[in-house]
C-alpha cells in the first residue's frame, strides 16, 4: 500500500517538474517533445500508482505492476537523456515504491499461505 | 627620469601602431587585452594573451553579467545572430540582427549607449542576420573632435552606418550623414540589395567590405564586388571583382561573404571568395574563372590582385571558400614562412605562403567523377591537401544502423537510389550524395591559432545532404512562382532547378553514422594532427545524445595563452572550455541557444572575461536568443 503511494508521488513529482521545464524557458527544455513525453509517462505512473494503492488485485494488478516497471524505467531513461536529475530522482522514488509494493505483496501472499 | 620613460613608452607604442602592430598592442601597453575585430585581430587568429583563466581554475568560471538585446524573432522573419563582440576603447560593442549597436560596460554589461540603424522589417534577401561590428581608430586622434574612433554596422539592405565609438552618434562625415549606401555601386544585374552581414576588415584607414546574397535563386546575379572604402568618409577607393566583366551576363555572386584577413606589415588582405551562381549547375558558366572559389590576396591600398589560388575548380556543390584565412608564421626547415591557413567546407586546410600563394604543404590535383547531367561538365581534377589531414574523410560515412532500423530500412533504400562516389560526386537528376556538402566541413568561423606555438584548432561538421537537379518545368509546381520554396531553388534562367535534402529518415534521424562534429588540433609547423575528438552534443527533442556522437557546429574556437579553447557552436546550447593539449572538456555552461560565433576574450581592470553572443541559427536548431553573456572567475 505504502509502496503504491510512493509510486504515485514519484510520478506526480516527475510530472510537475517536467511541466515546469516544458513551459518555463531557461533549461533549454521548453517546448521539447521529449519533455512532453515525460509529462505524459509520469502522469500515467502517478495514476497507475494511485489505482494500485486502491488494493486492486488479480490480473489487473499484475498488468499494472508490469507496465509500471516499464514506465518507470522508460521515464528514468528519458530523464537521464534530458539531463534532469530531479525527474531521475522522482523515478528512483517510484522505483523504490515499486520494490516496496512487490516485497509487501510477496509478504502478504506468504502470510495468506501460512 | 620617469617622464622620459613615459615618453619613450608612448613613442614605442606609436611605433607599434605605425608598424601595423595596431590598436591591440597599444591597448596592451595600458594593461588591458583587447579583442578589436571579429577574429580577435585583423589576422583572424582568434587568440588572446589573457592569462588569468587557466586549465586549473576554469572549473570555477561563473557568469559575470548578462544582457538581452531584445532583437530575436522566430518564424518567417527569424533572426540569425552570429556576432562576436568587440572589446576596445574600454567598451564592449556588439551588433544585433536587427541592426542595433550595443555599447556596454566591460565589467558589468551596463548599457553605455545603443545605436539603432532603423531597419526593423525584413526588407530583402537575407532575413535578419548580423555577425557583429567593425572598429576603426584614427592614428593621430585630435582631442575633442568626434568620430576619431568609429564603430561600423552593415544592414541587409546594403547600408553601412558609421557611429562615434564614444557617443553612439552618427559620424556625419561618413557617407550621407553617417550612412553609406553601398547599393549605389551595385549596378550590374542587381537582383537584390547586397546584405552587409559580416563586418568589414580594417587596414589603416581603409575598410574592406564584402557582402552576402542569394546564389541559388538565379543564374545571373549581382557580381561579387569587394569594396575598399575610406574609413573616415566612406568614399570608394577601389573595387575587386572575381568574375571577369565579359562573363557577368552568364553568372554572378562569387562574392566574399565571410571574414577577410589583413596582414598590416605586408599591406595585403586575404579573401575567401565564394562560388559563382547558379551554385549547383555550371553548364552555362563553363569558361574558367580563376579567381572564384579561391583564396585571393589583394594589395590593401589599391585592390590589385597580388596572388590567387583556386581551391575548387568549377564548383557545382556550393562549397564557397567561406572563412577568413588565419595568418601565422610557420617555422619549418629552419625558416620562418609567412603563411595562412584556409579552412574550407571541404574539410581541407590549405596552408599557403601568404606572400606568394604557394603551398607550404603540398597541394595535388586529384581526379574526380564526371557529371552525367546533360550540359554539365564537372572539373576533371580538384585540388587536394593531404597534409594537414582533412577534417572530413573522402568517402561518405556508412548508413547508421539505428536510423535504418528505426525507419524500416528507409536510409539504406534511399542511399541505394543515389549517386555516391565520395568527395565531389556531381549533382545529378536522380540525386547525389553530397559529402561534404554545403553545410561543411568547416563553416564561416574558421580556425584559431596560438601564434607562439602554431597550434591550430578548428571545429568541423560531418553532414550528408542530397543534391538533386530538377528540370525547370517539373520544379515549377514545387516553386509555386517563387525563386525558392519547399526545399527547391529555381536557379532561374538555367536548365535546372535544385532540390536540397538532408539525408534524414522519416523521424528526422541522420541516416549516416556519427560523429556529426569534431574538434581537431594541429601543429602547423609540421602539419601533423595532434588530436581529434567528437565535439558537443546534439539535443534532439530535448534529449542529449551521447558525447561520442558530437554535434554539427556553427561558430569557431578561440585560444588563450594559458592553453584553453573557448567555444560555443554546438547544437546543445552549451559553451565550453577545452584543454588545448588534450581536447578534454574542462568546463561547460548552458546558455539560451547555440552560440554560433566565437566568443571575445579580454581583460579589463586586471580581470579576464569571456563573452558569448548567444543567437542561435535555424540551420542548427529552432532555438534562438538575444543573450549576451560574460564569464569570469569569482
Amino acid at each position: 500500500m505504502k509502496g503504491a503511494w510512493l509510486i504515485a508521488v514519484g510520478g506526480l513529482i516527475g510530472a510537475v517538474v517536467a511541466a515546469y521545464y516544458y513551459f518555463v524557458p531557461g533549461m533549454n527544455l521548453d517546448g521539447e517533445n521529449g519533455v512532453l513525453l515525460v509529462i505524459i509517462s509520469s502522469l500515467l505512473i502517478a495514476g497507475a500508482g494511485a489505482i494500485l494503492a486502491g488494493r486492486v488485485t488479480g490480473a489487473l494488478a499484475a498488468v499494472l505492476v508490469f507496465l509500471l516497471l516499464l514506465g518507470i524505467i522508460g521515464t528514468a531513461v528519458c530523464a537521464y537523456f534530458l539531463e534532469t536529475p530531479i525527474i531521475l530522482g522522482a523515478m528512483a522514488l517510484a522505483a523504490l515504491g515499486w520494490v516496496m509494493r512487490a516485497l509487501g505483496h510477496a509478504a502478504d501472499s506468504s502470510v495468506e499461505v501460512a | 627620469m620617469k617622464k622620459i620613460f613615459a615618453l619613450l613608452a608612448v613613442g614605442a607604442a606609436g611605433v607599434l601602431m605605425l608598424s601595423g602592430g595596431g590598436i591591440a598592442q597599444m591597448a596592451e601597453q595600458a594593461g588591458d587585452q583587447v579583442w578589436d575585430a571579429f577574429g580577435g585581430n585583423q589576422q583572424a587568429q582568434k587568440y588572446s594573451t589573457a592569462s588569468q583563466i587557466t586549465p586549473d581554475n576554469v572549473k570555477n568560471l561563473k557568469k559575470a553579467w548578462e544582457i538581452h538585446t531584445g532583437d530575436v524573432a522566430h518564424g518567417k522573419d527569424e533572426t540569425s545572430w552570429g556576432a562576436t563582440p568587440l572589446f576596445v576603447n574600454n567598451t564592449v560593442y556588439v551588433g544585433t540582427p536587427k541592426y542595433k549597436i550595443f555599447a556596454v560596460e566591460p565589467d558589468t554589461g551596463k548599457q553605455k549607449w545603443v545605436y539603432d540603424a532603423g531597419h526593423d522589417a525584413k526588407l530583402d534577401n537575407q532575413g535578419f542576420k548580423n555577425r557583429g561590428v567593425a572598429y576603426w581608430a584614427d592614428t593621430y586622434p585630435q582631442a575633442g573632435k568626434p568620430c576619431q574612433k568609429i564603430v561600423y554596422i552593415g544592414t541587409v539592405i546594403g547600408t553601412l552606418h558609421a557611429v562615434d565609438a564614444d557617443t553612439g552618434k552618427l559620424c556625419t562625415g561618413f557617407g550621407n550623414n553617417g550612412v553609406l549606401d553601398v547599393n549605389q555601386w551595385n549596378t550590374v544585374n542587381n537582383k537584390w540589395k547586397v546584405g552587409l552581414i559580416q563586418p568589414p576588415a580594417v587596414y589603416k584607414d581603409t575598410l574592406i567590405l564584402g557582402w552576402a546574397g542569394l546564389d541559388w535563386d538565379y543564374k545571373v546575379e549581382n557580381p561579387g564586388t569587394v569594396f575598399g572604402i575610406d574609413a573616415r568618409t566612406g568614399k570608394l577607393k577601389w573595387t575587386f571583382n572575381s568574375i571577369p566583366k565579359e562573363l557577368m551576363n552568364t553568372t554572378g555572386t562569387a562574392n566574399v561573404w565571410a571574414g577577410i584577413s589583413v596582414d598590416p606589415e605586408l599591406g595585403m588582405v586575404y579573401m575567401p571568395v565564394s562560388s559563382p551562381s547558379p551554385n549547383y549547375y555550371g553548364g552555362d558558366r563553363l569558361t574558367e574563372m580563376p579567381l572564384v572559389t579561391s583564396t585571393t590576396a589583394l594589395n590593401a591600398e589599391t585592390g590589385e590582385v597580388v596572388w590567387s589560388r583556386q581551391l575548387i575548380h568549377h564548383d557545382i556543390w556550393d562549397l564557397d571558400i567561406n572563412s577568413a584565412p588565419t595568418l601565422l608564421d610557420i617555422k619549418k626547415d629552419g625558416q620562418t614562412i609567412p603563411a595562412l591557413v584556409q579552412a574550407t567546407k571541404m574539410g581541407f586546410l590549405f596552408v599557403l605562403n601568404r606572400k606568394t600563394g604557394e603551398p607550404v604543404y603540398p597541394i595535388e590535383e586529384r581526379p574526380y567523377p564526371a557529371s552525367d547531367v546533360p550540359g554539365e561538365v564537372a572539373a576533371k581534377t580538384q585540388p587536394y591537401a593531404a597534409l594537414p589531414e582533412p577534417t572530413v574523410p573522402d568517402t561518405t560515412p556508412p548508413v547508421s544502423t539505428l536510423a535504418d532500423i528505426a525507419s524500416f530500412g528507409e536510409c539504406s533504400r534511399w542511399k541505394a537510389q543515389l549517386r555516391d562516389e565520395g568527395r565531389y560526386t556531381p549533382p545529378s537528376l536522380r540525386g547525389s550524395i553530397a559529402y561534404p556538402a554545403t553545410v561543411g566541413g568547416v563553416e564561416w568561423g574558421g580556425g584559431a591559432v596560438d601564434p607562439t606555438t602554431n597550434t591550430y584548432v578548428v571545429n568541423s561538421d560531418s553532414v550528408v545532404q542530397v543534391y538533386t537537379l530538377v528540370k525547370q518545368a517539373e520544379a515549377a509546381k514545387f516553386l509555386d512562382g517563387k525563386t525558392h520554396n519547399n526545399g527547391y531553388w529555381a536557379q532561374q534562367g538555367s536548365a535546372y532547378a535544385f532540390e536540397l535534402q538532408n539525408f534524414l529518415n522519416r523521424w528526422g534521424m541522420p541516416c549516416w553514422q556519427p560523429p556529426y562534429g569534431i574538434l581537431s588540433s594541429y601543429d602547423m609547423n609540421t602539419g601533423k594532427l595532434l588530436w581529434k575528438k567528437p565535439f558537443g552534443e546534439v539535443q534532439w527533442h530535448g534529449f542529449y545524445l551521447p558525447e561520442s556522437w558530437g554535434s554539427v557546429t556553427i561558430g569557431a574556437p578561440v585560444i588563450t595563452k594559458t592553453g584553453l579553447i573557448f567555444i560555443g557552436a554546438s547544437m546543445d546550447s552549451r559553451v565550453r572550455a577545452v584543454d588545448l593539449r588534450s581536447g578534454d572538456v574542462l568546463w561547460k555552461y548552458r546558455v539560451d541557444a547555440p552560440a554560433v560565433a566565437q566568443p571575445a576574450v579580454y581583460t579589463y581592470k586586471g580581470k579576464q572575461y569571456v563573452v558569448f553572443a548567444v543567437g542561435g541559427n535555424g540551420i542548427l536548431t529552432p532555438r534562438l536568443s538575444d543573450q549576451l553573456v560574460a564569464f569570469a572567475l569569482p
